[in-house]
């Protein structure tokens, strides 16, 4: 906007310039020889002018297109970085005792429920472990979706009527330290 | 005593073993400030609140609970109800929240300084929840509240859409969000983490997710223990 606002001024000072030359030469002040050089000039000038503008232009769109490729560069970048794991350990909060399989089911329902099967599918969700005495288990699923696992987990208690709870203590990026945790913290 | 966050905004009082409970669990999963809520509908009476607010004093006087604070939430569609309620009871609690039934209520709430917070919970108002209610809201400086448990009471059809559009109608227009559990037992008690991720999910920056659960919470229990105390006179007076 700015290089289109510049070559309009110019456009304008080098169209004063030849109405200048052509009145001075009407009016007899020059002559033929001076007048001619001067058109020739002030034409120079205009092509230049023309030229540099389109010239900077075309920077300018070069510019825009490789920040953009570069964004979309990065985009892409973190989309095929291979994607980093993550441990949520929790416990159940429940009158009866609840079984691996019960678990694993209620855990796959509730994400697919929320989230579909797309969604299901790039949180990628599995249950690691699960101790059905301490009522405590581990979560694996991809770090960019944690919070997924977190809504869909908060959504338990909605889900079975007040009846299962599921809450998660802690999330680490190891499977041992997510182990360790799962022995030393405890809600009761 | 210094208040920090995240603070559970809303933890429903039913009777004092049970809200102790819920109370210390909510602490032991990083909560480090609680609310505790007392629902007062137009259809009770005030000697059964009274009865109430002593048995939730005397429970946070014996358990020694430094960090929690009492609320009174307000459910009706009456107007003169609210402000009959908002006369008698301002003083007794720390902070007054409601959720109102009609949109004259919900326009009239809006309006009042007394109410902090109102709940988002009525999917018929919905779509009341608009740029001039936001409005209101913002020049009174009402916070929106969301109950993660009562989100979800029935079909969640239509729920993220008018929910997305209300949060981003508020976050346009300055209204501060608060994120609470609305917990009342140990089967629907929320993290603070599980707090946050209903505004992530919903596509809202984690720092505002952030705020929800920490500073906006806090701000509105500071500026209401301020208010109760003797040094403020009226807004803009206070005794130096």
């Amino acid at each position: 906007m700015n290089a289109l606002k510049l070559f309009i001024a110019v456009l304008i000072v080098e169209l004063m310039f030849i109405i200048a030359t052509t009145s001075l030469f009407i009016f007899g002040l020059i002559d033929l020889p001076v007048f001619a050089i001067f058109s020739v000039l002030a034409l120079i000038m205009l092509i230049l002018t023309f030229t540099l503008f389109k010239l900077i232009k075309m920077i300018i769109i070069t510019n825009r297109t490789i920040l953009k490729i570069k964004s979309e560069k990065l985009k892409l970048k973190e989309v095929l970085r291979k994607p980093r794991k993550r441990y949520i350990v929790f416990q159940i909060v429940s009158e009866k005792t609840l079984k691996t399989e019960e678990v694993k089911s209620l855990i796959n329902s509730l994400i697919k429920e929320t989230f579909g099967l797309i969604g299901s599918g790039n949180i990628n969700a599995k249950l690691i472990s699960y101790d059905e005495h301490s009522m405590k288990g581990i979560i694996r699923c991809v770090h960019t979706y944690k919070d997924a696992v977190l809504f869909a987990l908060a959504l338990a208690s909605v889900r079975t009527e007040d009846r299962i709870n599921i809450i998660p203590l802690k999330t680490t990026g190891t499977l041992r330290k997510a182990r360790e945790i799962v022995k030393t913290l405890s809600i009761d | 005593m210094e208040i920090e966050g995240p603070v559970d905004f809303c933890i429903y009082y039913r009777n004092p073993e049970e809200t102790a409970k819920l109370i210390k669990l909510a602490l032991k999963l990083g909560f480090k400030t609680v609310v505790a809520s007392i629902t007062l509908k137009e259809q009770d009476s005030f000697k059964e609140l009274t009865t109430k607010v002593n048995g939730l004093k005397k429970m946070i006087k014996e358990h020694n609970f430094e960090n929690t604070f009492m609320r009174l939430h307000l459910i009706g569609s009456d107007i003169s109800w609210f402000k009959n309620c908002l006369r008698k009871l301002r003083y007794e609690f720390h902070i007054i929240s409601s959720k109102p039934l009609n949109v004259e209520a919900l326009r009239f709430i809006a309006r009042d300084r007394r109410i902090d917070s109102i709940v988002y919970g009525n999917r018929e108002l919905a779509k009341f929840f608009d740029k001039s209610q936001m409005k209101l809201m913002k020049n009174t400086g009402t916070v929106l509240e969301l109950q993660f448990n009562s989100l979800w009471s029935s079909t969640h059809k239509g729920l993220i859409f008018s929910l997305r559009r209300t949060l981003g109608l508020a976050i346009r227009n300055n209204v501060p969000i608060v994120i609470s559990s609305g917990s009342s037992t140990l089967k629907n008690i929320k993290t603070p983490l599980q707090l946050a991720s209903l505004l992530i999910v919903l596509g809202i920056p984690y720092v505002y997710a952030k705020q929800a659960i920490c500073t906006v919470p806090l701000s509105v229990i500071k500026r209401n223990m301020h208010r109760l105390s003797k040094k403020h006179v009226e807004p803009g007076v206070d005794i130096v």
